[in-house]
């Protein structure tokens, strides 16, 4: 698959409430690999390895499984990532509609680059990504912007459509930065 | 359609019009109402599947026909809102269409029917009839709308399991999933394996780049794919269903969930439904992003929690599915059709449609087409109908090239053919292409055939699980002699070498993905092939896709001497240009980052 599993090198302590209970909620119940992991992503916005470790000796399953569940699909992520995801569509409809300078406008804009694995800012504001076919293809190119779990998706975008996105979000951060 | 009593606005807020803004229009009307004091209800629906039309507002007033506005902005509210509401005439620059006039209604002068539009005139609305006339966070609009009928026909009449499994087999329905396996078939293999638990699968994971059929038809009328699933569950005799769904969609699964505990809250779907002593409950998994998991036995491996992985058959999930029990596996719009079926009957739906290819489907018209959109057609309309009569044509009046059919696991019809290919299982098939789920990408003479090979064939390499060598290794290798074809290194042998490899990955691949995965590239060559010993031989991209293989330059006679280009250009001294001078690119230190290209534009000076 295409992620590559490089895990979490952040030194600071993950705090492991929201995976207890998220573990408590699921215990005993039958299929609830994916739920689990997918709960955690979506409370930590990755998969903490503390949390799969975590995850593995209450649910009495092995570390490898879930290893080779998370590492297999292409949602899972092992790394911390920005606040902000910026998602380009890699569907057939935006590829023939010029996604791939999307792609490239967007790492160009927020000094990314993809091919050497840079995907997220030191800012830890913006990770780019590139997704398979969200089904919007009547408004390709698209891209999704997610924030705090939430999509917004932005149709029949244009390089200087993207570079504005990514502007504006900048804007906005500093104001409530100025505003706190 | 039910009377309504007082004015109504439905907004068009599926995925595709959140996309184009359809919030935003959504609040600037509910302002306006508030502010001006209309005593309207105001609505959400789903999508029409006119996506090129984005956002789609529709009023309807009482006793008059419901109308469609496209391409709505919030500043347009207000005077959209001013003529239809207060003065009760149309907004002309935005209307779209009006419906047939049902009892009581009168249509408006001057306005066309839906039906007399091109985009519709040629569709026949099965599955999607429903979907973006509806409130489909709304049970009783479903209910209203002859939803549930089907449930209650089949338990009023203590209608026996081979009984529904009869008329499904009669209908002639087939797998709208790709594979075109009968329906009713599937059933009855499952439904003659006696265990103490069955399970009824839905498979939502659309997962071919560009198809959405699946996620318009579950975000549309949510209600009508649990129909199908009860029925589907009464007749193999299975007490508990899952739909798995790619987690692209949230908005699908929102409204699955939402429609779920409406069901349930009604006594249609948990314990003894109806009364009728049979139980059905229905869960959603959602995936996690893995193409492969639309293969059914990995699907299986998913829910179960493991790594989406195919096994081989037999044994065949009805024999052996989830959790080793027997399972039936049918995807969304299969399901969707057979509420219909039941309450109108086998003769109804099998009167659309070829010998063998009954009944409607939908397909995502995509690409360089300009009416884009979810169309849903008879089975056998010819490719060139969908394209020119539905679609209008191509985009900024150049050349239709080809049409791809199936995504990565289908094939392109060319223009030649285009007039005399039906769309139908066996037509499509023939031609080197399939039905698949329904995506149809539009190439025009833009588009590089074999750019779009690798397209492909990088997605497969990349979805491919691994698990077995053909299509681990063998999709690898096919990509990359098509990078070296597309870099400009391609050598003699090349495109026999990859029909050869490409066979051999057919035959012996595990899965579906695998056995398929060679096809864009076999269709492309056997009807593209001059375009494969163009970029090998002559080194040249005839439709100025691949970047490594074309040199741009500047058409003097067509400069404008802008300098647009030379400002454009992140490469320094790559364009010589001086304010009222022709400009000049230097190969040697050109890109080929096309900047120049799009800051030409309407120009067209680079080529």
């Amino acid at each position: 698959m295409s992620q590559t599993a490089t895990e979490n090198t952040a030194t600071e302590k993950v705090d492991l409430t929201k995976a207890w209970e998220i573990i408590e909620y699921y215990r005993g119940k039958p299929g609830i690999v994916m739920p689990v992991l997918q709960k955690i992503q979506a409370a930590y916005a990755y998969v903490p390895k503390e949390a799969i470790y975590l995850a593995a000796e209450e649910l009495e399953l092995s570390v490898q499984h879930l290893y080779g569940v998370l590492t297999f699909y292409a949602q899972f992520h092992l790394k911390p990532r920005g606040k902000y995801i910026v998602k380009v569509c890699r569907g057939t409809a935006c590829h023939v509609n010029g996604a791939p300078t999307l792609s490239d406008a967007a790492e160009t804009a927020l000094g990314l680059s993809s091919k050497e694995g840079r995907l997220t800012t030191d800012d830890k504001l913006f990770t780019v990504e590139e997704v398979a076919c969200i089904g919007a293809c009547a408004l390709a190119p698209l891209v999704v912007i997610t924030h705090n779990n939430v999509d917004e998706a932005h149709g029949a975008l244009s390089k200087k459509g993207i570079d504005e996105l990514i502007a504006q979000i900048r804007e906005q951060e500093k104001a409530s930065k100025a505003a706190s | 359609m039910s009377k309504i009593t007082k004015p109504t606005i439905y907004v068009g807020l599926g995925t595709c019009g959140i996309a184009s803004g359809g919030n935003k229009v959504y609040k600037a009307l509910e302002d306006e109402v508030k502010a001006k004091g209309y005593d309207v209800e105001l609505k959400k629906t789903s999508c029409v599947g006119m996506c090129h039309k984005e956002v789609l507002v529709d009023i309807v007033l009482p006793g008059k026909t419901r109308v469609t506005y496209g391409a709505v902005e919030p500043k347009s509210v207000s005077k959209l809102l001013e003529d239809h509401l207060g003065k009760t005439t149309i907004h002309k620059r935005l209307a779209v269409g009006q419906y047939r006039p049902a009892d009581g209604e009168a249509p408006f002068e001057g306005l066309k029917f839906y039906d007399e539009l091109p985009y519709f005139s040629k569709q026949r609305k099965v599955v999607l009839k429903n979907c973006g006339v509806i409130d489909p966070e709304s049970i009783d609009e479903y209910i209203e709308n002859g939803g549930y009928e089907a449930i209650k026909k089949i338990f009023g009449k203590k209608m026996s399991q081979v009984d529904v499994i009869d008329i499904v087999k009669k209908s002639g329905i087939r797998g709208r999933g790709g594979g075109g396996f009968p329906t009713g078939t599937k059933w009855e293999f499952c439904y003659a394996n006696h265990a103490d638990q069955k399970y009824m699968v839905c498979n939502a994971d659309e997962g071919d780049p560009g198809a959405f059929m699946d996620r318009a038809a579950m975000e549309g009328d949510p209600h009508a794919l649990l129909e199908g699933m009860i029925i589907a569950g009464y007749a193999i005799g299975a007490t508990k269903g899952y739909i798995y769904c790619r987690a692209e969609y949230p908005l699908a699964i929102a409204r699955a969930e939402l429609a779920i505990k409406q069901a349930t809250e009604r006594g249609l779907m948990g314990k003894n439904i109806l009364n009728s002593g049979f139980d059905f409950e229905i869960i959603v998994k959602e995936g996690a992003g893995a193409f492969v998991c639309g293969e059914e036995t990995a699907l299986l491996a998913s829910i179960e929690g493991y790594r989406g992985m195919p096994r081989p058959k037999p044994p065949f999930p009805a024999v052996k599915g989830l959790w080793g029990k027997p399972t039936t596996i049918n995807n969304v719009e299969t399901l969707c059709n057979i509420p219909q079926i039941i309450v109108k009957g086998a003769e109804w739906f099998a009167e659309v449609g070829t010998e063998k290819s009954k009944g409607t489907k939908t397909l995502a018209l995509s690409g360089k087409v300009r009416n884009t959109g979810l169309v849903e057609i008879p089975c056998g309309i010819s490719v060139k109908e969908l394209i020119f009569d539905i679609g209008g044509g191509i985009k900024k009046n150049r050349g239709f090239k080809a049409a791809q059919f199936g995504g990565p696991s289908g094939g392109c019809i060319p223009a030649a053919i285009a007039e005399n290919i039906g769309i139908d299982y066996e037509q499509l098939t023939a031609a080197g292409a399939m039905m698949g789920s329904g995506g149809v990408v539009v190439m025009d003479d833009s588009s590089c055939m074999v750019d779009t090979s690798k397209f492909f064939m990088q997605f497969t390499q990349n979805e491919s699980c691994g698990k077995c060598v053909p299509c681990r290794v063998g999709t690898k290798s096919m990509l990359e002699v098509l990078e070296r074809i597309t870099n400009g290194e391609g050598r003699e042998g090349d495109i026999e070498n990859m029909l050869d490899i490409g066979a051999s990955i057919k035959a012996s691949s595990l899965c579906g993905l695998g056995q398929t995965a060679p096809n864009p590239i076999l269709s492309t060559i056997q009807y593209f092939r001059h375009e494969y010993e163009a970029h090998i031989k002559d080194k040249k991209c005839p439709a100025t896709a691949c970047v490594p293989l074309i040199e741009f330059v500047v058409q003097n006679e067509k400069c404008t001497s802008c300098g647009g280009c030379a400002k454009a250009c992140p490469v320094e001294g790559c364009i010589d240009w001086e304010k009222g001078s022709v400009a000049f690119i230097n190969h040697d230190k050109c890109i080929s980052c096309k900047s120049c290209v799009e800051a030409c534009g309407p120009f067209e000076a680079i080529k």
